[in-house]
Parts: C-alpha cells; sequence; structure tokens
C-alpha cells in the first residue's frame, strides 16, 4: 500500500470494504473539520455535533461513492451545508466567526473578527474556505456551487471590503 | 477601471461572468489590490495562529535538519569506535638518562637502554 494514499484511493478502498481506510480518512479530517465548524459557530458542542454528522454522511455514502471530484471538496460541501441547515435551524446567540481560536490570537483582531463578520455570506465563506481552510478555488467553487473564477472574484471582493471597513474603524478610533 | 472606481462599485458586483471578468482583471493589473491582499493576509493570520507562514515552515525545517545533522554525526562518531579514535602514537622521547635504568617514559611504555642504541631494544610495558 501506498505509504501516503490519496483521499481519493482511501474512500474507494473503503467503498471496497477496507474499514481501516475510513479510520485513515477520519483521523485525517477530524481536526480540520472540527476547526471549521468551531470557527463558524458559537458553540463548541454543536460544532462537535455536526463534525459527527459530517462524518457520518461520508461514511453513509460510501455505496454509492465515485471517485470522480475531489474528495476534500465532497468533504467540505458536505459540511458547508450541514452548517447551513444548523444556521437555519437556529439562530446563533453569537455572531458567526466570534470564535476563531479567541485565546491564542492577537490582541489586535477584534476589529478583524466584526470587519469579516459584516461581509456577506458569500464573500465570507469563499474568503474563510481559501485562508483557514486551504482549499483551491476550484475546491471552494465545488463546495460553494459556483465557478473557480467567481470564488476568486469573491475573495478579492471580500479583500477589498474587509480593508474598508478596517481602515473606517481606525479613522474612526 | 482605476481602484476608486472598483472600490465604488464593490458592493454592486455580483457572480455573472462580466463581473466576475471585470473584477479578476481589474485585481491582476491593480497595484493597491495587491497591496491590499498582502494586508488582509496578514490581519487574517493574526485570526489563525495556527496556521503558519512560510518563513515560519522554513524555520522550522531548517532547525530541524540541523538537531539531525548533530544527531548523525554523533552517531557516526560513536560507532567509528575505539580503533579509529586511539591511532597509535609512534614512542616520542628525549634520552635524558645514561645507559642504565630508566631514561625516558613514552605513551608506549617506559624506554630503557643506550641512548646510541634503538630505543625499542628496551622497551618495556
Amino acid at each position: 500500500m501506498m505509504a501516503f494514499p490519496s483521499d481519493e484511493f482511501l474512500m474507494t478502498a473503503f467503498t471496497k470494504g477496507d474499514r481501516t481506510s475510513f479510520d485513515r480518512l477520519v483521523s485525517r479530517y477530524s481536526s480540520t473539520l472540527d476547526a471549521y465548524f468551531r470557527r463558524r459557530l458559537p458553540d463548541d458542542g454543536r460544532a462537535e455535533e455536526l463534525r459527527q454528522e459530517t462524518l457520518l454522511a461520508i461514511y453513509s455514502l460510501a455505496p454509492s461513492y465515485q471517485a470522480k471530484g475531489r474528495f476534500r471538496s465532497l468533504l467540505f460541501s458536505i459540511a458547508y451545508r450541514k452548517l447551513v441547515s444548523a444556521r437555519r435551524a437556529e439562530k446563533p446567540t453569537e455572531p458567526v466567526t466570534e470564535r476563531l481560536e479567541a485565546p491564542r490570537e492577537h490582541p489586535d483582531s477584534l476589529p478583524i473578527r466584526a470587519a469579516l463578520r459584516d461581509l456577506s455570506e458569500p464573500l465570507r465563506e469563499a474568503l474563510m474556505l481559501k485562508y483557514f481552510e486551504g482549499l483551491t478555488s476550484a475546491e471552494a467553487g465545488e463546495v460553494l456551487g459556483c465557478s473557480a473564477e467567481a470564488v476568486r472574484a469573491r475573495a478579492c471582493r471580500a479583500r477589498s471590503a474587509l480593508a474598508r471597513r478596517l481602515d473606517e474603524t481606525r479613522r474612526t478610533r | 477601471m482605476t481602484h476608486e472606481e472598483y472600490l465604488s462599485r464593490l458592493d454592486g458586483f455580483t457572480d455573472s461572468p462580466g463581473d466576475v471578468k471585470e473584477v479578476l482583471h481589474h485585481a491582476d493589473s491593480c497595484a493597491n489590490c495587491r497591496k491590499e491582499r498582502r494586508r488582509v493576509e496578514r490581519w487574517l493570520f493574526r485570526l489563525d495562529p495556527a496556521r503558519r507562514s512560510i518563513a515560519e515552515e522554513v524555520a522550522r525545517f531548517a532547525a530541524t535538519a540541523a538537531l539531525l545533522a548533530i544527531v548523525l554525526l554523533g552517531m557516526h562518531r560513536l560507532s567509528a569506535g575505539p580503533e579509529e579514535s586511539e591511532i597509535t602514537q609512534p614512542a616520542r622521547y628525549r634520552i635524558v638518562g645514561n645507559a642504565s635504568g630508566v631514561v625516558a617514559y613514552t605513551p608506549s611504555g617506559i624506554v630503557v637502554g643506550l641512548a646510541s642504541n634503538s630505543a625499542e631494544k628496551g622497551m618495556t610495558r
């Protein structure tokens, strides 16, 4: 077996009955998914639930899995859908992106988080998927249901909006 | 489109192919946008310190490589063994006495004998 098999290879092996392949995928993406939900939800417990639900969904779709696209895109697409459903179901008491590993972050990050929070959902998600989850524009496009070019354009607009907002905040201080 | 024009239209752009093309064309050719991009990347990095910058990754790699080199060098020296580390030195001495008794102490032992004769003759250990 390959020393570092691709996600797609592991998922295909899992569909053929190799359960250890799924375990490897879980260990590879568990903390990534955890961070994804914690950055976007105020409730750690809910984030943990959604991580489990996402992994369960991946487990459940194994019989119908076909290695056509990138596994990461599939994983984050499911995670994104779970997130959207969770947001619809409950109004967050604390705004989205309030977290972002607050205890370890830079002290000047409060206005940055506020500016990020004020971005529209499509712009913010394009920016966060690219910068925090490390997805390529094509992968983020598959998650968000738009083209890679649209993701790039959204990220440009998001950066400009963020910069404008932060400049305004600094001027009014 | 100047950067000011781009900013004034920022909230009006959509995902339509025309707008996407226009935004990307501007972003690729605008120096202000490039500067803005670097600023925003720095800000976002502050929000997520778990992500390391490239410089940090290089520094970590260099430190690990140096440590590994030290360990390998140490292991190599240890595995060389005593036969290489204890190089047999030739007997170096100066004759200070006469023909009788001890005349020199050398790393190879005590040398006795006549100064005119070969020192190896009377070498004892």
